[in-house]
């Protein structure tokens, strides 16, 4: 009985012209926005060997983009927070290039300890100083994106690196994988002045519609 | 009509159910490794030998044993640094405090090569430097400089008890410790005489983490 009432109303629904364009009104409604899906995938923790800073796996993120259009200006974004509970970027690359992958590095930070700017700034610098970077690690990081979508590494208006992500529609893969070994000049054991803590860095995709 | 927009509303909800949607960006993941604790201490140069004056007993020059504490641990550390010197009986401690002494400590060495019996280093120690130089053959003790508080670095105290100096480590990173047995000064009275054979007289310093 209840599947006839429905099935009548059904009917009614597409043959009323009236209601047809309160229908074609809620179907607009659904048109107009894109249909953007991510899955998040990867190895988040890890152990750090106190006698030479190497990681005990690649820590791995990967962004699985499922969208209905192809899309631009999404941002991959890496930020640690500084000793002044300033967000800060924790990429940094030597590469401007648009291609399907980059290299990087990435600053993983203390976070019971959190270090001062200027030694995250170190560690994203060309050369670094086990003394003047304490509390922060760099590594380095290779980034990929597959179905034809493109990276760019860019600058932001605050001068904070991020990844310009450029989409087809369909399923994409981003991914950045961190490895093991140090930037060299940012683990010491003999100056020992990364904390025997938890080292993070936080990883999003923004600017996503 | 409510059941037209309930209709509509599950036409609607199907669309949104198929797929999670960000607004603006996706949830932050924290990527973490976890550092382990650094901790050693390694000798760290210093000068360990020196001549005996035959005369008075009286050091060529000082001794000055070092050690590199490396920690990254922001947490404080305890360490004690304590003395031994050998004797027939086994090695037993080296530092003390005379009772006449109100400001400085000691450190007994014996002759490595005629090992003394360890009653002759207590007399050395209960006597405040001996009654007499007879009896304590091949021992001679020597005047330390006392290791003092650095702010915010460490913290050091004399344990009148155990003999032995109680360190409170305040920071992390690569510290240096430096001990001192100055040149030139006479032994503590009555522990140098014609009764110390000749041979190396030594002791071992040690700084640990407890």
């Amino acid at each position: 009985m209840k599947f006839l009432k429905f099935l009548l109303l059904f009917l009614f629904f597409i043959s009323n012209k009236a209601y047809a364009d309160i229908v074609a009104l809620n179907n607009l409604l659904i048109e107009v926005t894109p249909t953007v899906s991510v899955d998040i995938q990867g190895n988040y923790s890890t152990n750090i060997n106190p006698d030479n800073g190497t990681l005990g796996s690649n820590l791995t993120i990967n962004f699985l983009v499922s969208s209905n259009e192809d899309l631009n200006n999404i941002r991959l974004k890496a930020i640690v927070n500084d000793s002044n509970n300033t967000s800060i970027s924790a990429i940094s690359s030597q590469q401007s290039s648009i291609g399907s992958n980059a290299s990087c590095y990435v600053v993983l930070a203390n976070n019971t300890y959190p270090p001062t700017a200027a030694s995250i700034a170190d560690c994203k610098a060309p050369n670094s100083t086990p003394q003047i970077n304490e509390e922060a690690i760099a590594y380095l990081g290779t980034l990929n994106i597959d179905n034809q979508g493109t990276l760019e590494y860019q600058l932001d208006e605050s001068n904070q690196g991020y990844y310009n992500c450029t989409i087809l529609n369909g399923n994409t893969n981003i991914s950045l994988n961190i490895g093991t070994t140090p930037k060299p000049g940012t683990y010491d054991s003999q100056t020992a002045l990364d904390g025997d803590n938890t080292f993070e860095v936080m990883v999003y995709l923004d600017n996503i519609p | 009509m409510k059941k037209q927009t309930l209709f509509l509303l599950s036409i609607l909800g199907l669309f949104i159910s198929n797929s999670i949607s960000y607004s603006a960006q996706t949830p932050i993941t924290k990527l973490s490794a976890t550092n382990g604790e650094i901790k050693s201490i390694v000798a760290n140069g210093g000068q360990l030998s020196a001549n005996i004056d035959v005369n008075d007993g009286k050091l060529s020059n000082a001794l000055t044993p070092g050690f590199l504490i490396v920690t990254n641990s922001n947490s404080q550390k305890s360490l004690q640094l304590t003395a031994t010197c050998n004797t027939q009986d086994g090695p037993v401690n080296a530092f003390f405090f005379p009772l006449f002494s109100l400001e400085y400590h000691y450190i007994a060495l014996t002759n490595s090569n005629v090992l003394p019996p360890s009653h002759c280093v207590d007399c050395v120690k209960k006597f405040n430097g001996a009654l007499n130089s007879d009896n304590n053959p091949n021992v001679i003790a020597y005047r330390m400089t006392n290791l003092e508080d650095i702010p915010n670095v460490m913290d050091v105290r004399y344990d009148n008890n155990f003999n032995r100096w109680d360190i409170t480590l305040l920071k992390r990173g690569a510290t240096a410790l430096n001990v001192e047995i100055p040149g030139g000064e006479l032994p503590l009275t009555n522990t140098y005489s014609t009764c110390d054979e000749g041979g190396n007289y030594q002791a071992t310093i040690t700084l640990s983490f407890i």
